[in-house]
């Protein structure tokens, strides 16, 4: 039953049914299979798998990386292609936080002010895609390139003062897990409701399904642009400070090895790159699923030289998928 | 329903490509020559600083050239870079077990051409959207080379030292150049002229064109859409693994970071002389050359300077943003 609804969804010939969130249960339970098949695998590989170092290494690995694939997710369900700049923003709100930090600072500010400098990159990004009416994939690339350059001449290197809070928030726990966990979960549960029952994030929905309809029906196309475009900066903002907690000394260069897990995230979780649809449960459960592929590579015996490797790989899967997936449906319908 | 990326419902011009790209390559080389007579003086006009230029240019001239039929079919190959160093690395370590050389070259010529088979399926069998699939190609091939860079055997030559390994035969054949000009330079030229006459003079030709500029109405005037696309992802992995293995006669090793960001400027450049990445069916081969060569020209400028390399970065990110807005200007896509 919740197959054929999830594929009368795809299906251009039926109403999209996104809202109601009948068709991405059978994607979360599909998800959830994969997931505990790799635990399932791993465990009875080698039992030492099922402890509480993985468990951490899992967590911490889902800190940064879910939180950057809500902001990636945002610009994919709003039919935005894909954003790929949001290294910038992400290790320049690390090297901020860090910088003004040392200048003495105090929290609020620090956090509001390094995350809204780095809002500047998702209004750059929408500027060139609205006004000078550029496809996003290609400013993202140029902006990504150019902005990883401007980054590595401004900021060569940041050290993190262990003593700092933003340190201590990397080490801390809060209710058992990781305080870095948090922010994740609350991102998901926000973007969950405000994407389903509000105006706003039904009508991101409906410019990324079919933009030419919303603009009929009196949406701004334009508005949403850039505003979708400064929250995923924004979100990778975010994303930096908990990078600035995990890593005593940020490089510039580091960033970009979130770009594809990110985006094999995001694909992965169900969200179709024409834009319009997709479910944040079921990117939490991807973002599960990727970060315990490192550590359980471990487990297998590989080396942590093949993660790339097997990032690849699972993204080509993942594309391929929803593609021959669409493609049934569509010869079907 | 094709994975299309813009909602192309929304432009409102016409796409054509009339007059062609030439004002912005021109443009680009008056600019180029008076800032490097500004800065380096007529030196940057030598014959020596022509030869480092045309040098530099070789390679990826040929990687260019083979990834424009992918350009041209309307299927963006993003692995090559990733193709090239996963193709250097094979041939270097394979070279390492003192294999026969031509054995060597022919097996990692023909591993990157496997992954663009993958690519293919993924891409024409599958119909997914092929920016994601090179972009995971890319990565994977970039963590596959560094594990082949590891079985790396080099220590155990008693004639070599370290992981070079210098292959006399292939390196006396990608370093020699008749006076000023690199002998690898005029094989990719010609084989740029070769593909100018092959694009626009022969059936093929105009069906990668037909096929790239107009899906639909190519199959429905009963073009093989399907296997010229296929064979295109196949000709660029090809010409990636060719290339990869040069760059091995070149340099005389491998290295994990061989290739990086090269898809990139090869995709700067192309676009420079008149190729979209995002439609298929424009651009031509010779534009596509004088578009690599203000590219080379400026890293050349660059190199003389002194200045550091990270600027060259932040000059080609802006670039591509300008070019690809004069393309929307002369009737490029527009996004929405």
């Amino acid at each position: 039953m919740s197959i054929n609804s999830n594929e009368q969804r795809r299906s251009p010939l039926y109403p999209r049914r996104i809202f109601f969130g009948t068709g991405d249960s059978g994607n979360i339970l599909a998800l959830l299979i994969l997931w505990f098949t790799l635990i399932g695998a791993s465990a009875i590989n080698n039992s030492l798998f099922l402890s509480k170092t993985t468990f951490n290494a899992v967590v911490f690995n889902m800190c940064i990386l879910g939180v950057l694939a809500i902001g990636q997710a945002l610009i994919v369900l709003s039919g935005g292609i894909l954003d790929l700049s949001l290294a910038v923003p992400l290790i320049l709100t690390g090297c901020l936080s860090v910088i003004f930090y040392d200048r003495g600072w105090s929290t609020l500010p620090l956090l509001i002010f390094s995350v809204l400098i780095s809002g500047i990159v998702g209004l750059i990004n929408a500027f060139f895609i609205v006004v000078l009416k550029i496809n996003p994939l290609i400013v993202t690339l140029g902006t990504g390139f150019a902005g990883g350059g401007l980054l590595l001449i401004l900021f060569d290197r940041a050290m993190v003062n262990p003593e700092s809070w933003i340190a201590n928030f990397g080490i801390s726990y809060s209710l058992g897990v990781p305080s870095a966990w948090w922010p994740m979960v609350l991102f998901t549960i926000f973007m969950h409701i405000l994407i389903k029952y509000s105006r706003p994030g039904r009508r991101v929905v409906a410019v990324g399904g079919n933009p030419v309809a919303a603009k009929v029906s009196g949406i701004s196309l334009k508005r949403y642009r850039f505003a979708t475009f400064f929250f995923a900066s924004i979100i990778a903002g975010v994303a930096g400070v908990i990078f600035a907690a995990f890593t005593p000394e940020i490089r510039p260069s580091s960033g970009t090895l979130y770009t594809l897990p990110m985006i094999a995230a995001v694909v992965l979780a169900g969200f179709s790159l024409a834009g319009g649809s997709g479910n944040f449960l079921a990117l939490f459960i991807s973002v599960g699923f990727l970060s315990t592929v490192p550590t359980a590579l471990v487990f297998f015996g590989l080396e942590s030289l093949w993660e790339p490797f097997f990032q690849g790989v699972i993204l080509i899967v993942a594309v391929s998928l929803d593609a021959l997936r669409t493609k049934k449906t569509v010869t079907k319908g | 329903m094709t994975a299309t990326l813009a909602p192309q419902q929304l432009s409102k011009k016409r796409t054509k490509n009339a007059g062609g790209p030439s004002v912005t390559i021109l443009a680009g080389i008056v600019i180029i020559s008076l800032v490097s007579l500004q800065g380096v003086g007529f030196a940057a006009f030598s014959t020596d600083n022509l030869f480092l230029i045309l040098n530099y240019l070789a390679l990826p001239l040929l990687i260019g050239m083979f990834a424009s039929f992918s350009l041209l079919a309307g299927v963006v190959d993003l692995s090559i870079g990733s193709m090239v160093g996963l193709s250097a690395a094979v041939f270097a370590v394979l070279a390492t077990y003192e294999l026969n050389l031509w054995l060597c070259a022919f097996l990692a010529v023909l591993t990157c051409l496997f992954f663009g088979c993958l690519n293919g399926i993924a891409i024409v069998g599958f119909n997914a959207n092929p920016i994601a699939v090179t972009l995971g190609m890319l990565v994977a091939l970039r963590g596959l080379a560094r594990v082949v860079n590891k079985y790396d055997n080099s220590a155990t030559l008693s004639s070599n030292d370290g992981t070079v390994i210098f292959i006399d035969g292939l390196n006396t054949f990608t370093e020699a150049s008749f006076s000023f000009l690199p002998w690898l330079f005029v094989i990719a030229l010609a084989f740029t002229l070769v593909l100018q006459l092959i694009i626009s003079k022969t059936r093929y030709g105009r069906h990668i064109k037909a096929v790239g500029g107009d899906l639909t109405a190519a199959v429905r005037a009963g073009l093989p859409a399907s296997r010229i696309k296929f064979t295109s992802l196949l000709i660029s992995s090809g010409g990636a693994g060719i290339a990869g293995v040069l760059f091995v006669g070149k340099m005389g090793s491998s290295s994990s970071t061989l290739g990086t960001g090269m898809e990139f400027t090869v995709y700067a450049a192309l676009m420079i002389g008149g190729y979209s990445i995002l439609r298929g069916g424009v651009g031509n081969p010779i534009g596509g050359f004088l578009g690599l060569f203000v590219i080379a020209y400026f890293s050349n400028y660059i190199d003389n300077m002194g200045f550091d390399t990270r600027f060259a970065d932040v000059f080609l990110g802006t670039l591509l943003l300008v070019i690809v807005y004069l393309d929307i200007r002369r009737g490029g896509e527009e996004f929405e």
